[in-house]
């Protein structure tokens, strides 16, 4: 089908049909954007003040891609200027440029940014358990050294801007049990005291193929719902032919929740590992690695239900940030795509500077609006996840 | 857009002419160069400035949020004004383009409900 088309403004609007098209979209990207950040400024606003992260993200490359960013929105008004000026080589050249910059920022994202979340583990500590891990919370007033020193709560009543520290963060030992909430033992002793009870009754009474059925199916419906309360398939195997009754299979229930409803701790960020240092009061602006400890152990009946904040679903921040800087990466990549593809050199791209010019110029201008307003919200972005 | 195109209209090279002329044919690169390193410098200022507690030292509220907002919208500006050409543009877009930021005001606005509260019984924690 050929589309019909002019390349000249016109007469009613005085501008050509794709430069008023694009700033119409533009305008409704400004109102998906807007929401998004009205609700980004609602939650941390309606937030406790100790439970808003700060510092989380790496600076110094969320401030590398911004400069990538940057760089690249001059770039596509370079290569526009020179498609202008019939320069073809500094216009392909400038357009390169700026679709390989698209490229790195999301390769920085894809490759460093977005991963280094899913690595690392935080926990929020009840109010009511957090004596238990005073010593890497530094929230009382304590003696070191034989030297009396100030606890975050004594310094927050100086320091408005500081509060009781109750989170908890590092690198687990087994990532994937530490994900899973903790585990009450009445839930588990109901799931199972259930299998066996009908298994019992099937020993007992079950004479007929049919009434087997009936049974299996019923012992079916009851593992399935191991899995909601955290319990892998596998696990629930092993729990199930430890043993014949329920009294026998008490112990191996033991020691699976002890196993399960701890997280074991093998590197603690630095404001935890050192709670009393001052330093660790702020956001470095390089990222410091976790100290290396031994015997952290975190029983997970002492946290926040929705512990392991580093994961988009558990926590309110990193599911803004993911849907945010998410939303806007594939913006990159839909502006680096229409850029690769005008860099082509084939029929709808740079071939278009022979047969029409004027048609690639206008090409050109309004993907670059595109660009400059992917720009133009990272510079929203990245102040307010990054630095405020 | 007119992506799929084969044969151009009989019009088309006579339109391509009589656009030769376009407003916003660059007359000097020297503002894009200039506005480019002003973005970097503001940048720089902005992870400064997130650095610095100024809560502490004027005894306010909020004031990094509010200064550092303040410098991001001040690049957006430029952003607007110099790259997209929203400084010489045509009314036809820009005049649109207010009512679009208007609501996308009152989007942010609303969040200020829960501030004032208006409904007594509630208790939404505000800081």
């Amino acid at each position: 089908m050929e589309i019909p088309y002019t390349v000249r403004p016109r007469p009613d609007t005085g501008l050509t049909n794709p430069k008023l098209g694009i700033w119409l979209f533009l305008a409704s990207e400004v109102m998906l954007f807007g929401g998004l950040f009205a609700g980004y400024i609602f939650m941390r606003l309606g937030s406790e003040p100790w439970m808003w992260p700060h510092g989380w993200l790496n600076v110094p490359v969320g401030t590398f891609n911004t400069f990538v960013l940057i760089f690249s929105s001059v770039t596509v008004i370079l290569s526009w200027e020179a498609l202008k000026m019939h320069k073809y080589r500094a216009f392909k050249n400038w357009l390169a440029v700026t679709w390989v910059c698209g490229l790195l920022f999301l390769g920085v994202k894809l490759g460093i940014e977005w991963p280094a979340k899913f690595r690392h583990f935080g926990a929020y500590v009840t109010k009511e358990a957090a004596h238990k891990y005073e010593k890497y919370l530094g929230n009382e007033d304590t003696i070191i050294d034989g030297k009396s020193v100030q606890g975050r709560r004594s310094r927050a009543k100086e320091d408005p801007a500081l509060s009781e520290r109750l989170f908890i963060s590092g690198h687990p030992a087994d990532m994937e049990q530490a994900k899973i909430p903790y585990i009450p033992a009445a839930q588990l002793d109901g799931v199972l005291d259930g299998i066996f009870t009908l298994r019992k009754n099937i020993a007992d009474t079950a004479n007929t193929a049919s009434d087997r059925a009936k049974a299996t199916m019923s012992e079916k419906t009851l593992v399935a719902q191991l899995p909601t309360i955290g319990i892998h398939a596998e696990d629930a195997k092993e729990l199930l032919n430890a043993a014949n009754t329920p009294e026998q299979n008490k112990e191996a229930r033991a020691k699976f929740l002890a196993h399960m409803n701890v997280i074991h701790i093998h590197a603690l960020d630095l404001e935890n590992a050192h709670p009393y240092d001052a330093d660790n009061d702020r956001p470095h602006f390089i990222t410091r690695d976790p100290v290396d400890v031994e015997h952290v152990v975190l029983n997970k009946a002492d946290l926040l239900p929705k512990h392991g904040a580093f994961l988009p679903k558990l926590n309110t921040y990193l599911a803004c940030y993911f849907m945010i800087t998410g939303l806007h990466g594939l913006h990159v990549l839909g502006g680096s795509i229409v850029f690769f593809y005008f860099w082509l050199n084939i029929k709808g791209g740079a071939k278009l500077y022979k047969t029409n010019h004027q048609q690639l110029c206008n090409r050109i201008e309004v993907a670059g609006l595109f660009w400059h307003l992917v720009d133009l919200i990272w510079i929203f972005v990245f102040p307010l996840f990054y630095l405020l | 857009m007119s992506d799929h195109s084969h044969t151009p209209a009989p019009t088309e090279h006579a339109d391509a002419k009589a656009h030769s002329h376009d407003e916003h044919a660059p007359h000097s690169l020297k503002p894009y160069y200039m506005v480019g390193g002003a973005l970097f410098v503001f940048t720089l200022i902005t992870v400064a400035l997130s650095y610095c507690d100024f809560d502490k030292w004027f005894h306010g509220h909020g004031l990094n949020m509010k200064i550092g907002l303040a410098v991001a919208t001040f690049k957006v500006c430029l952003v607007g004004a110099y790259f997209m050409h929203l400084k010489d543009e045509k009314s036809t877009i820009w005049k649109p383009l207010l009512f679009t930021f208007f609501f996308c005001f009152a989007l942010f606005a609303l969040f200020m409900l829960a501030h004032g509260d208006p409904i007594p019984t509630s208790s939404f924690p505000v800081h």
